[in-house]
């Protein structure tokens, strides 16, 4: 069968026309990320093996008035949120066990940059991590302290992948 | 959301205002003996067989041809995002069309849910060339495959509620004004095109684009491209043209 244009050619028109109604007007996906909450990954290494540890003792980690984890035990990974706007972020880590405590505090120094998805997406800020300092407290007795913070990957996004590793002196 | 119900409803009308129009120009040219009709073949031929028109027949630029997008028009007044666009091509004996798109895109949208806000006022640029697959060139409808390379050079804004630290309290602003993004895409486009009157056409275009670059600002992707749409790495559009040939 021929096919005239002439004669199929106004319906034709109109049936692209219709499109719209079928959505085709304008239409996209949005892609909102799964994993929307900006969080520094913490591991815990041995200063001594070099090798992941778990926990030996309670740890409770503080920011301001804000108790941001609380007694966690047995963990080799943790994540914490970083400030904003703030240049620093001061931590205190409080190690525990049944007859002592310690506290080493952690700086953490970074940059923060506003991040944006979409319209339809939650905002966010971005850090990248420009130092990391602890000031341990004494390392005598029977607690495990901080003895030293390396910077794995500094950009703190959305992103789980590991950011510090803090390596215990544990006795 | 305004955009969708106000293209639909747009589309649906213009859509039943032109259709008359064009089966009274098909009606009209069936009887000026342009078109060779199947009746008039039973009986005795007194004029010769029109003969059929082949590209070889015709100048290599067989003519010129300006037009706009009317849709777009309408949404640049009365949506959140839109733009205006001019077009102009080239005709080359009726079968290529070396095309030129220029346009400026608009958006100002705030989103209900997140209340974020994005605005941009830029020019964009399409270059590209349709293939017309009609055979019965006489008729100067036409069925179109083309492909077209935009590029826009533009800055947006990006405003949205001040954030609260949970932990620290601090107030975080988040209003940024003069970011700068580029963009550059590939359309693939399928349009139908119908005399009308004349030199006038109306016609249909539909488009797939795929982004193929795009420079952004450190906060993040520009939510709208002017002359692309809403950012993504593909999406899907429609143009109504408005087109007369010169």
């Amino acid at each position: 069968m021929k096919f005239s244009t002439s004669r199929h050619f106004a319906p034709l028109v109109l049936l692209v026309g219709l499109l719209p109604l079928l959505g085709l007007g304008s239409c996209s996906s949005t892609d909102c990320p799964l994993q929307n909450t900006v969080s520094c990954h913490y591991s815990i290494y041995s200063s001594a093996t070099g090798s992941l540890l778990s926990l030996p003792d309670s740890l409770t980690v503080r920011a301001a008035d804000t108790t941001l984890l609380n007694r966690i035990h047995g963990v080799s990974t943790f994540s914490l949120p970083m400030s904003y706007v703030r240049p620093a972020d001061t931590l205190y880590f409080r190690f525990a066990n049944a007859s002592a405590s310690r506290t080493d505090t952690v700086v953490i120094s970074h940059t923060n940059t506003a991040h944006f998805v979409s319209l339809d997406c939650g905002t966010s800020y971005y850090h990248k991590i420009t130092g990391a300092n602890v000031k341990a407290a004494s390392t005598s007795g029977s607690l495990c302290t901080i003895d030293s913070i390396v910077v794995v990957n500094p950009d703190v996004t959305y992103d789980l992948s590991e950011n510090l590793r803090l390596y215990l002196h544990t006795n | 959301m305004i955009y969708p119900k106000t293209f639909v409803s747009i589309s649906i009308l213009i859509s039943l205002l032109l259709c008359p129009c064009q089966v009274w120009s098909q009606s009209n040219g069936s009887t000026s003996g342009t078109q060779p009709d199947a009746e008039r073949q039973r009986g005795i031929q007194f004029e010769g067989k029109t003969q059929e028109a082949s590209p070889d027949s015709l100048h290599l630029i067989h003519g010129f041809s300006v037009g706009f997008d009317g849709v777009g028009l309408i949404m640049y007044g009365v949506a959140n995002y839109g733009q205006i666009e001019a077009m102009a091509r080239l005709n080359l004996k009726e079968k290529i069309f070396p095309t030129l798109e220029i346009g400026l895109g608009h958006s100002n949208h705030t989103d209900d849910a997140t209340s974020l806000h994005f605005a941009t006022d830029a020019p964009y640029v399409r270059i590209g060339c349709d293939y017309n697959f009609n055979k019965d060139i006489l008729s100067r409808n036409r069925i179109f495959g083309g492909l077209r390379y935009g590029y826009t050079n533009f800055k947006y804004d990006i405003d949205g509620p001040d954030m609260t630290d949970p932990v620290w309290g601090d107030v975080a602003p988040y209003h940024f004004t003069h970011l700068k993004g580029k963009a550059s895409w590939i359309e693939l486009v399928f349009g139908l095109e119908a005399k009308i009157w004349r030199d006038l056409h109306i016609g249909w275009t539909a488009r797939y684009r795929r982004r193929i670059s795009q420079t952004k600002d450190d906060i993040g992707q520009a939510w709208y491209i002017p002359g692309f749409g809403k950012n993504d790495s593909h999406n899907f559009g429609a143009t109504f043209n408005i087109i007369f040939d010169i």
